[in-house]
């Protein structure tokens, strides 16, 4: 949880004859960061990557297709775990053939709904349009017209001035009967004579004719009345096409998903290939799986290829190109079902080194314990949770911001009860621990406890990472060791004051001392690395060039990193005034209710003004609040230990799939 | 007035120093004695143009190429005043920008229509980068019209495309779309204008005026000459908002027998400034030259408001089409006399100020 997955590098040598096999199998396993051979040093030795691309093509358009059926049948996406092996060169048989005959007996039903749709959506428009006819507008007689022209259709309404000055040297009629969104819907009349004049105009200002039917008789409203009457009939026949595809929706839904998994699949393994390196009739594949699963792996291939591969496990420290610095290490996390969602929002900031600390539990529990403080609300937590929830079960794709949610509902809850809080009503529930409201300077003190918590554990998160990465003269920087113990100090002074409202002459004296010599080790950090770990002589040292610019830079980082300790510090007094936004919302929302309770219909509007009140303060106070637990996390937490530039790690499928979009 | 003073200082101070850098009527004198495309490209390496021409490839550059890099140099300035500008009169220049992303717009229809490649058709692009939000990625994928206009919702040009479809589609030809393009992007920029507070709009709304009456002669007298469409089609492709001609003002010019009875019917001070027309394309030079000193005149008057960055950056778009012009004249080999006619120059007419 605080450390990264450990991983080791792997090598598998595999003949030809098993690379379909041996692929399926570590498909299955996943969790294998591919290397591209071509990349690394076996890459000049001759091992060129391979795949079937007639296959892999193949599989693409069986992808394609098996989508617009799914689409066409509005079958879900639901993820799907798939326990048998995959061999693309036998699957692709399988697939073709069973997708073949469920296109065939779908195939007309759904062709029908989608032509009847169509029709549904044009004699809807068409309705629409004639909508503005006058309802005795008799249309056989317009029909019937000898010496005059006429014409029914859509203009953009911003054109209705210049098509009236376009015609204005001819004989016309123009009625604008109504308006359609952006278009007026006109009807025009002119002389058979003029007519071509009038079709040049109508033909610049974007004219749409709404074709009425030759062979219709009657006024507008009958042919309204038939036009309702074939769309009546329509909406049947789309129904009884629904109900058809429903069943086929019951009866295919959960066989088409499973073979669009087994494509994607055959896919990923086909694509994978293009990683390997082959020379002969030898493969090689090159990767990092972690450590706890090479045994597991090793029976595996061992089983799938008959005995017929070598695998070679190599750690990471000892693979050169790791040593030299040519390549990272990726990072495998390994956080809890309940933290592992807070890894999108750590890894936002970075990731880590493979010898750093992790620090996605911490994030999350810390982000959660600011997010509870600043939006302490039962009601409010419980709205949360479930729309946590909500996402959760019906929103696979983002499951994990529904857990987060979810846990923000209960720390939220929690907080509301520790507050006394239910919907901002402040009576009804005691308050376990205090009101926010009632006890400002108690929250603020409070608040500043966590602060010097947070940054306390940042500087101690950073010490470890300096011993893990053997940068042992950051111990004596502002940010290690020296700076730490001079923060601390600073604290221990302040907690005292704040407890007992004065110090002693003597505390401040041998705090000044300690002080005193923190700084000078702060100031002389580098010259003193050089001389007790690196045992260069003092006089090398001070004549080395750049010797007295260093320490100037030491002087003005001391007072820079003094400044942000405390402004770090301090930064956190922003939980308390979010909490306390948040409770004056409250009060908002509650005065706006009292007034318009006096108003006629009061009562109704009191309690209109309090759901939506809450609603706005759940979406801009719970944005609000995330933003400010992410900043606080970023800027005075992370800033303090967090090194980042690590490698995440791919996992076999994400890695294809984005090799896939390059492609 | 503090306020504005205060809201514009920055502005007005990155206008005058970019306007500075505008070539000057020694630069034109030497840039017109150029024999080749080479000699250009030589010579405004020593000017502000250097840093957009910079990234051609090595040799002797394609004349697309070559004429996309100018425009560069006008779209670095846009940057460059959109983020001194107050945001709220941005609007007006990402409005007058828009009118390149409507040239990109046409660009891709006519690719997408000609069946051309997305690299093809990237190429003929304005290199808009973060300016613009236009999907042109989306775009160039799509192989059919009606598909590009749905994935258009976003913009301003979505219904006018939906609207002009049904002509495009009676038609069989682009003219209807593209028409609609530079109608909405022109109608756009009023519709902008009449969004700005008091001395922005009511300062820039006699440029903005007399630019729609330019757009609308030009149309005129191209839609007639060129096309040889009707009175009564072009009256319907005209603009209105223009500062001097109404509708009813460009329906009888639209209607004018020719030339001389279009050029009666215009009122003054535009009949003095194209009396001197003899043919119909000699319109748009004469007018632009005329356009030129107002935008000069500009720089004398009250510089506190958005005024000055536009007429800045129309000058400059007048100064990169003059040198597009230039190496277009030398690239084809036509004599620089001829070109002459067909640009406006600071330095022709005494117009530098």
């Amino acid at each position: 949880m605080f450390k990264p997955e450990r991983l080791v590098r792997i090598t598998i040598q595999v003949p030809a004859q098993f690379i379909s096999v041996a692929t399926a199998t570590l498909a299955r396993f996943k969790l294998l960061h591919l290397v591209r051979i071509g990349e690394t040093h076996l890459g000049h030795l001759g091992y060129v990557a391979e795949t079937d691309g007639d296959l892999l093509e193949e599989f693409e358009g069986l992808f394609k297709g098996i989508k617009v059926l799914l689409e066409a049948l509005e079958i879900r996406p639901e993820p799907i775990a798939l326990s048998e092996l995959i061999i693309p060169e036998k699957e692709i048989f399988k697939t073709r053939e069973r997708l073949g005959e469920v296109t065939q007996e779908v195939e007309s039903v759904m062709n029908d709904l989608r032509i009847t749709r169509e029709k549904l959506l044009e004699k809807e428009t068409l309705r629409d349009k004639l909508d503005f006819l006058p309802p005795d507008l008799d249309l056989s007689r317009l029909l019937s017209c000898q010496f005059v022209n006429w014409m029914i259709g859509l203009v953009p309404a911003r054109g209705l001035e210049k098509l009236q000055e376009s015609l204005l040297e001819v004989h016309r009629a123009f009625i604008h009967i109504g308006t359609l969104g952006q278009r007026a819907v006109i009807l025009v009349f002119g002389l058979r004579g003029d007519w071509p004049i009038f079709e040049r105009a109508l033909r610049g200002a974007f004219f749409e004719k709404i074709e009425i039917p030759t062979q219709v008789s009657g006024t507008a409203a009958e042919i309204m009345e038939n036009l309702r009457s074939e769309i009546a009939k329509l909406g049947e026949k789309k129904k009884e096409l629904s109900r058809q595809r429903e069943i086929f929706q019951k009866k295919f839904g959960a066989e088409l998903l499973i073979l669009k998994e087994k494509i994607i699949q055959s896919r990923n393994i086909l694509s994978a290939r293009r990683h390997f390196g082959k020379i002969d009739k030898s493969y090689l594949i090159s990767g990092w799986i972690p450590e706890r699963l090479f045994e597991a792996l090793k029976e595996e291939l061992t089983k799938a290829t008959q005995g017929q591969v070598v695998i070679e496990k190599v750690d990471p420290e000892d693979v050169r190109e790791v040593r030299e610095g040519i390549i990272r290490i990726p990072i495998l996390f390994n956080n809890p079902m309940l933290i592992s969602p807070f890894e999108r929002l750590s890894g936002l900031y970075g990731t880590p080194r493979y010898k750093e600390v992790e620090p996605t539990i911490f994030f999350a529990l810390s982000f959660l314990l600011m997010f509870g403080m600043m939006f302490g609300d039962v009601g409010h937590g419980a709205v949360l949770f479930f729309l946590g929830h909500l996402i959760f079960r019906r929103f696979y794709k983002y499951v994990d911001y529904g857990i987060i949610l979810m846990e923000c509902g209960i720390v939220s809850a929690l907080f509301g009860l520790l507050y006394g809080s239910i919907f901002g009503l402040e009576d009804v529930i005691p308050a376990v621990w205090f009101r926010p409201m009632d006890n400002i300077s108690y929250f603020i003190k409070v608040v500043l406890a966590l602060g010097v918590a947070m940054v306390s554990l940042g500087v101690v998160l950073n010490l470890i990472n300096a011993l893990r990465l053997r940068e042992y003269e950051s111990l004596l920087s502002t940010t290690g060791l020296a700076g730490g113990l001079f923060y601390w100090g600073l604290v221990g002074l302040g907690v005292k004051y704040l407890i007992t409202g004065k110090l002693v002459p003597a505390e401040l004296t041998v705090f000044g001392w300690v002080a005193a010599v923190l700084m000078t080790i702060i100031i002389l950090h580098r010259p003193l690395y050089l001389l007790m770990v690196k045992k260069e002589r003092i006089g090398e040292v001070v004549k080395k060039e750049g010797f007295f610019t260093e320490i100037v830079e030491s002087i003005v980082e001391l007072f820079d990193g003094i400044i942000r300790y405390v402004a770090n510090t301090i930064s956190f007094i922003r939980v308390a005034a979010f909490a306390l936004a948040h409770a004056a919302l409250f009060i908002a929302v509650f005065s706006i209710a009292d007034l318009v309770a006096h108003e006629k219909g009061g009562g109704i509007f009191y309690w209109l003004v309090l759901a939506v009140g809450n609603v706005v303060i759940i979406l801009l106070e719970g944005l609000v609040v995330s933003i400010q637990a992410v900043r606080l996390e970023y800027y005075e937490f992370f800033s303090k230990f967090f090194r980042g530039g690590g490698e995440k790690f791919r996992s076999f499928d994400r890695e294809i799939g984005s090799e896939e979009r390059r492609l | 007035m503090i306020a504005r003073v205060l809201k514009y200082s920055f502005a007005q101070a990155k206008t005058r120093a970019l306007k500075g850098r505008l070539l000057s009527a020694e630069d034109w004198h030497f840039l017109l004695r150029c024999k080749n495309p080479e000699d250009v490209l030589k010579y405004l390496s020593g000017t502000d143009y250097a840093a957009a021409l910079s990234h051609l490839p090595k040799g002797k550059p394609e004349a697309k190429v070559l004429s996309l890099a100018l425009y560069d140099e006008l779209f670095r300035d846009y940057a460059k005043l959109l983020k001194a500008v107050p945001k709220k009169s941005s609007s007006l220049l990402k409005a007058l920008l828009s009118r390149y992303e409507a040239e990109n717009l046409k660009t891709i229809l006519r690719g997408i229509w000609e069946g051309k490649s997305p690299s093809e058709i990237r190429f003929y692009l304005y290199h808009l980068g973060s300016l613009s939000r236009f999907p042109v990625a989306g775009l160039l994928q799509l192989q059919e019209i009606p598909g590009a206009i749905e994935l258009l919702k976003s913009t301003i040009f979505c219904s006018p495309l939906v609207h002009a479809l049904p002509q495009f589609k009676a038609q069989g030809k682009l003219f209807p779309l593209e028409v609609a393009i530079d109608i909405t992007v022109l109608g756009h920029i009023v519709e902008v204008l009449k969004s700005l507070g008091g001395h922005d709009r009511k300062g820039t709304e006699v440029l903005i005026g007399e630019l729609i009456d330019s757009e609308n002669l030009c149309w005129l007298a191209r839609f007639r000459h060129s096309y040889g469409l009707s009175p009564e089609e072009i009256i319907n492709y005209v603009l209105p908002g223009g500062k001097r001609l109404g509708i009813r003002d460009l329906g009888t010019l639209a209607r004018s027998r020719d030339l001389t009875s279009f050029l009666e019917a215009l009122p003054q001070p535009y009949r003095e400034a194209l009396m001197q027309a003899k043919d119909w394309p000699e319109i748009q030079p004469l007018f632009q030259r005329w356009f030129l000193v107002q935008l000069y005149e500009v720089f004398r008057k009250d510089p506190f408001q958005i005024r000055l960055q536009l007429s800045y950056l129309l000058l400059r778009e007048i100064e990169v089409k003059a040198l597009d012009g230039l190496v277009s004249a030398l690239n084809l080999g036509e004599p620089i006399e001829e070109f002459l006619e067909f640009i406006s120059l600071p330095v022709i007419g005494g117009v530098r100020v």
